[in-house]
C-alpha cells in the first residue's frame, strides 16, 4: 500500500531529452513540451516545499522561468531531474526567507484540509478516526524542520531511492539517511505512542 | 523478532516498503493484535499523505506556464543587456572624462588661470641694462599675456606675467643686478641712483608703462 513514483520522471527520460535538445536551440514549442513534461513533478516536488497550493504554484512558474533562462548552462553531468530540483528549491528557500515563511508554515493549515477532503472510507467511524490520524501525520509533517522534511517527502512520500534523493539535494547519502530516520521516527512516535506497550519502552 | 518492543523500534525508523509481508515486523504483526493496528496506522497514515500531496495538481495550464516563464525570462534577458549596456556607456564616459581632464584640457590652456590674474611690475635697474634684464626674465615670463617693456631712462624693465612667475623673475633680477656686482671691472659700472630693489607696482594703466617704453616681447 504505498504511492510511490507517481511523478518519477525516469520514465519520460526520452521525450524530455528530445524536448530539451531542441528548446535550447530556442525551439519555443520543444519548451512548451518540456514544461508540460516537467510541471507535474516540478509543482510536486513545490508542494513538498511551498507553505500552501498557491505557493507551490508560483514557486513552478519561478522554477520554469529560471529553467528558460539557463537551459544553456545545464551540462549534463547531472541527471536532469535533480538539475531542475536544485532550481525549485533554491526558488523555494529563497520565498521561504524572503518571505519569513518558517512561521506560516508552522500555523498553515490549507495543506491539511486539502489533504484530508479526499479521504474515504465505507466504515464512517473508521473513516472519522482515519482522517484525524491522516491529518495528523499530515500536521507533524509539516512541522518538520525543512530539511527532515524534504527528505521524508523525496524518499518516503515519493519513491525517490536515497541515492537519488542525495544527488537532488546535493548531500551525502548518510546525511540523507539520518535525516530520513528522524524525519521518519519524529512522525512516526506520535502514531506509535497509541501501542500500549510504548510507555515502557525505554526511548 | 519476539518483543514489542523491537516491533517499535523497527516501525519507528523503518521504510513502510520494509514492512510488507515476509518482514520481522509483519511476522510479529500476524501474533500481535496492538503492533499490527499500529504498523498498519502508520502504513494507512503515510500512504494517505503520499496518495494527497501526489495527486495535487497545478490549476495552471502547463502552456500558460511555459509561454509566461518564456516571456518573463526575455524580458529579464532585455533588462540585463540593458543593464550591461548602461554600465558600458557610464564606463565610456568616465574614460571620455577622464582623458579629457588628463589629456586634452591642460593642451588647451583650460587649467590655466585667467588672463585677470595677470599682475604687472616694474623693477628700476641698479647696473644690469634694461636689454640684459629683459633677456634674463623673459624666459620665466611665459604665461598668456606675459611681456617685458624696458625703458632707457631711468633704467628700469616693466613685466607682466603671473604672480609666481614674477616673483621668480624678480628673485633673478635681485640676484644678476646687484650692486657688488655693479663695482667688479668691466661690469659695466652702473650708478643706481634710486635704493637696492626697489620693486613697485605700477601705476593703473602701466600696460603701456613709462613714457618712451618699448615692448620687448
Amino acid at each position: 500500500m504505498t504511492a510511490m513514483a507517481a511523478v518519477n520522471i525516469g520514465a519520460q527520460d526520452d521525450s524530455i531529452a528530445g524536448a530539451l535538445a531542441l528548446a535550447r536551440d530556442g525551439d519555443v514549442a520543444a519548451f512548451t513540451e518540456l514544461v508540460a513534461l516537467l510541471h507535474p513533478p516540478v509543482y510536486r516536488w513545490a508542494t513538498g516545499l511551498a507553505a500552501d497550493p498557491d505557493d507551490a504554484d508560483e514557486i513552478a512558474q519561478d522554477a520554469f522561468v529560471q529553467v528558460h533562462r539557463r537551459l544553456d548552462q545545464f551540462r549534463g553531468e547531472a541527471p536532469f531531474a535533480a538539475w531542475v530540483y536544485g532550481i525549485v528549491r533554491r526558488i523555494a528557500h529563497q520565498r521561504r526567507r524572503r518571505e519569513g515563511r518558517r512561521a506560516r508554515i508552522a500555523e498553515s493549515t490549507p495543506w491539511t484540509d486539502a489533504l484530508v477532503a479526499g479521504i474515504y472510507t465505507t466504515d464512517p467511524g473508521a473513516r472519522v478516526d482515519r482522517q484525524r490520524l491522516a491529518a495528523y501525520v499530515n500536521h507533524f509533517f509539516q512541522q518538520l524542520p525543512p530539511r527532515q522534511r524534504e527528505i521524508f517527502d523525496l524518499v518516503d512520500l515519493q519513491g525517490y531511492d536515497p541515492a537519488e534523493a542525495a544527488t537532488m539535494l546535493d548531500m551525502k547519502q548518510g546525511t540523507v539517511r539520518a535525516n530520513l530516520f528522524k524525519a521518519r521516527a519524529s512522525i512516526r512516535s506520535h502514531v506509535l505512542a497509541t501501542h500500549p506497550a510504548w510507555g515502557d519502552l525505554d526511548r | 523478532m519476539t518483543s514489542c518492543a523491537e516491533c517499535l523500534s523497527a516501525l519507528s525508523t523503518s521504510s513502510v516498503s520494509q514492512l510488507g509481508s515476509g518482514s520481522a515486523v509483519a511476522l510479529h504483526c500476524a501474533t500481535c493484535a496492538d503492533c499490527a493496528r499500529v504498523a498498519e496506522d502508520i502504513r494507512y497514515a503515510e500512504y494517505r499523505l503520499a496518495t494527497a500531496l501526489n495527486e495535487m495538481r497545478s490549476g495552471t495550464d502547463p502552456q500558460l506556464v511555459a509561454a509566461a516563464a518564456a516571456d518573463e525570462s526575455e524580458l529579464w534577458r532585455r533588462k540585463r543587456i540593458g543593464r550591461l549596456l548602461r554600465l558600458g556607456l557610464a564606463a565610456a564616459v568616465l574614460v571620455t572624462a577622464w582623458f579629457a581632464v588628463v589629456e586634452v584640457l591642460p593642451n588647451t590652456g583650460f587649467f590655466q588661470e585667467s588672463p585677470g590674474a595677470v599682475e604687472t611690475k616694474t623693477y628700476e635697474l641698479a647696473c644690469l641694462t634694461p636689454e640684459a634684464a629683459s633677456d634674463l626674465v623673459t624666459p620665466y615670463l611665459q604665461s598668456n599675456g606675459s611681456a617685458v617693456y624696458i625703458h632707457p631712462n631711468p633704467r628700469a624693465i616693466t613685466m607682466r606675467g603671473r604672480h609666481r612667475e614674477l616673483e621668480y623673475a624678480i628673485s633673478q633680477l635681485i640676484r644678476f643686478d646687484n650692486r657688488r656686482l655693479c663695482e667688479l671691472p668691466g661690469s659695466g659700472s652702473n650708478t643706481p641712483e634710486s635704493g637696492d630693489l626697489p620693486i613697485s607696482s605700477p601705476p593703473p594703466g602701466a600696460d603701456d608703462a613709462l613714457p618712451g617704453a618699448s615692448l620687448r616681447r
